[in-house]
């Protein structure tokens, strides 16, 4: 817990106010994520995790707030500098979000080309050795069509770090992979961060993949329109809120089931 | 014995019985009518409040029809499993009706007595049917819907004039080679925008240059004058025919899937994708599209107006009996060489305005598979009737002209 505290405070999230028209989705949002971290939003389908997602990446303007990296406020940018900021920023959607007219080989080589003064040898090289880093790479001339969905996934990673980013957002990394793919994603996304010091921000509600990964999380409640607990998921299982723990624990109150730490 | 329905009403205590097999895919019609008939009696005691409490009753008492084992649809070795048997004999349709009952009954503070049923099934009946309020309709005025939708018009016309403004830095940051397209896509775009639509840009353009000749024939000849078919086939073709037709069919067929392509993206999060890299879709998506369009329409224009006047020329020469060297000769004599640049100039308009209506409604489109559809229907429209403006603009601007 000392070494969490000597971390910087690399996104700063405050006051924010998610809404779609006059329609509030989230209210009053204040958290901090520090460098290193595996930061996981939590909560049930349709409370706005998504949306807080691509308010943090740039997709979509918050109806109040502010949100801050490295103590750059984002949304009080130009659009220039927006696009300076969004580099430091890799992505993974739901998805893949993989552009579907280029191999798997040629979106990992599309940011590069477009950022990077690299010559074309070089980054066929970094593209190859990315793919090769998600396990892909024998399907650099694949297209995205032509592999399974959990491979998608993966090659989306492969993307999402392909400029090396400061920070890495993903969207429900683990929803529909099957167990041991699920967990082999979750070793990737340890192994990136510890080798290359990025910052993750992960939503997920993947409880197993939540407790095994996350060192830090906010649960988000469609009620109540903001989050109602904040801290590592493993503190969360000692938090008093029912809310909380009927989340954490499957629908099933304290002390009922299973301890979902016991699964692992 | 099909489901059966009863009830008793003493002392304001309503007790509804409902035996045997109650299964939605068992009973006849008969039978589904005459316990609907008591369903809505039933229900009707409840809403009018004649009882205090109801007591819900369900038993069974008659056998299964068993599955006829001396159809060999089966073999042995399934019968077990399809026996009904091992089913309950009541399943949904009697849930949903005994769930409308507690509902009513809920509204109107009447106790339910649910001892004198299986236990199965009372877990399955503490359903919500009613809606709730946590989740509002918001359903506008007739006078809020007009007032939306005028907002909605101003805004939409914002949204296209904003979408224009980028394209024209798109292309200022193109021209100083600063975009975000590589030339490999404009290539791409090019190849998949004309080669893939000549045949179909010939056979439309050979038949309608057939057609004009065929019918001016009959006209020209009562004033004796069959020799200029020929000349009126290649300049309407040149001038305007065959710059529309070409325009029409790439609308349909490259303006469509421009669209629906884009719009897939939207779907996919792939345009999302491209934002969070900091790449513009404008430059990435829309460019190569709109340079490569723009350039070869006036190619396919050519090549119909050549395939137009192939078609005059076969009329009159093997229709008509006009030698080949009278056909050229007339062409050479009424044609003018304006009329083929004014026809180019027009195609370049179509060009542009086709590529713009496809990508634009691609970018617009909403997350659906509904929503591509409607994107790619209001493209080839906004194409089409992008044509005729654009045409009737030009003609009236040149005619101003004397040209």
């Amino acid at each position: 817990m000392n070494m969490k505290n000597n971390k910087k405070n690399v996104i700063e999230i405050k006051d924010l106010t998610l809404a779609y028209g006059s329609n509030i989705i989230q209210e009053n949002l204040n958290f901090t994520v520090q460098e290193q971290d595996i930061f996981v939003i939590m909560g049930a389908s349709g409370c706005g995790k998504s949306s807080l997602l691509r308010v943090l990446m740039g997709l979509l303007a918050p109806a109040q707030g502010s949100v801050s990296y490295n103590g750059v406020n984002f949304w009080a940018q130009d659009e220039n500098n927006q696009k300076k900021l969004l580099r430091n920023i890799g992505v993974m959607f739901q998805g893949g979000a993989l552009w579907t007219s280029r191999t798997l080989a040629e979106n990992i080589a599309i940011p590069l080309e477009h950022y990077t003064n690299l010559t074309p040898k070089q980054i066929v090289d970094v593209s190859r050795y990315k793919l090769a880093q998600v396990g892909l790479s024998d399907f650099g001339d694949y297209y995205p069509s032509e592999i399974s969905g959990g491979m998608r996934k993966r090659a989306g990673i492969a993307r999402a770090m392909a400029l090396d980013p400061q920070y890495v957002f993903f969207d429900e990394p683990s929803a529909g992979l099957d167990p041991i793919s699920a967990a082999q994603l979750d070793e990737l996304i340890l192994q990136l961060r510890d080798s290359l010091g990025m910052t993750m921000l992960i939503v997920s509600h993947e409880l197993a993949s939540i407790f095994s990964i996350a060192n830090n999380s906010i649960l988000l409640d469609a009620k109540t329109k903001t989050f109602i607990a904040k801290g590592s998921p493993c503190d969360l299982l000692g938090s008093e809120n029912e809310e909380v723990q009927t989340f954490l624990r499957r629908g099933k109150k304290k002390g009922e089931g299973t301890d979902p730490l016991e699964c692992l | 014995m099909f489901a059966t329905l009863s009830y008793t009403l003493q002392n304001s205590v309503l007790s509804v019985q409902a035996s045997d097999i109650w299964r939605l895919t068992e009973g006849t019609e008969k039978n589904h009518k005459s316990n609907g008939k008591e369903q809505e009696k039933i229900i009707q005691i409840v809403q009018s409040e004649q009882c205090s409490k109801i007591i819900l009753n369900y038993s069974n008492t008659s056998t299964r029809p068993q599955v006829d084992t001396k159809k060999k649809f089966f073999s042995k070795k399934n019968e077990k499993n399809i026996n009904p048997s091992s089913l309950e004999t009541w399943d949904s349709l009697l849930l949903a009706f005994f769930a409308i009952i507690i509902e009513n009954a809920k509204s109107a503070r009447i106790t339910i007595d649910y001892s004198q049923l299986p236990e199965k099934m009372i877990n399955l009946l503490h359903v919500e049917l009613l809606p709730s309020n946590k989740v509002k309709q918001v359903e506008n005025s007739f006078l809020e819907n007009i007032g939306e939708s005028t907002i909605n018009v101003s805004k939409s016309s914002l949204k296209a004039l904003d979408f224009l403004g980028e394209i024209t830095l798109a292309l200022w940051h193109f021209f100083r080679g600063k975009a975000a397209c590589s030339s490999r896509d404009i290539w791409q775009e090019i190849y998949s925008c004309s080669a893939a639509s000549l045949p179909i840009i010939s056979l439309v353009s050979l038949l309608l240059g057939l057609i004009l000749a065929f019918v001016s024939a009959l006209q020209l000849k009562v004033l004796g004058a069959e020799l200029y078919v020929a000349s009126l086939v290649s300049i309407s073709m040149v001038r305007v025919m065959g710059p529309v037709l070409t325009g029409i069919v790439v609308a349909g067929k490259t303006g469509a899937s421009y669209a629906a392509t884009i719009g897939t993206m939207q779907v996919n999060e792939e345009v999302d994708a491209l934002n969070t890299f900091g790449i513009s879709p404008i430059e990435f998506l829309v460019l190569p599209r709109l340079i490569a369009l723009t350039i070869m329409m006036p190619f396919l224009t050519m090549y119909a107006n050549f395939m137009g006047v192939l078609g005059g020329f076969l009329v009159t020469v093997f229709g008509m009996g006009i030698s080949p060297a009278a056909f050229v000769e007339n062409v050479q004599l009424m044609a003018h060489i304006d009329s083929l640049w004014i026809g180019l100039l027009h195609s370049l308009v179509f060009g542009f305005l086709i590529s713009l209506a496809g990508c634009y409604q691609g970018l617009i489109c909403g997350r659906s598979a509904e929503a591509v559809g409607k994107a790619t229907t209001s493209a080839v429209v906004n194409s089409i009737v992008g044509i005729i403006v654009a045409t009737s603009i030009i003609t009236i601007i040149l005619s101003i002209n004397d040209m």
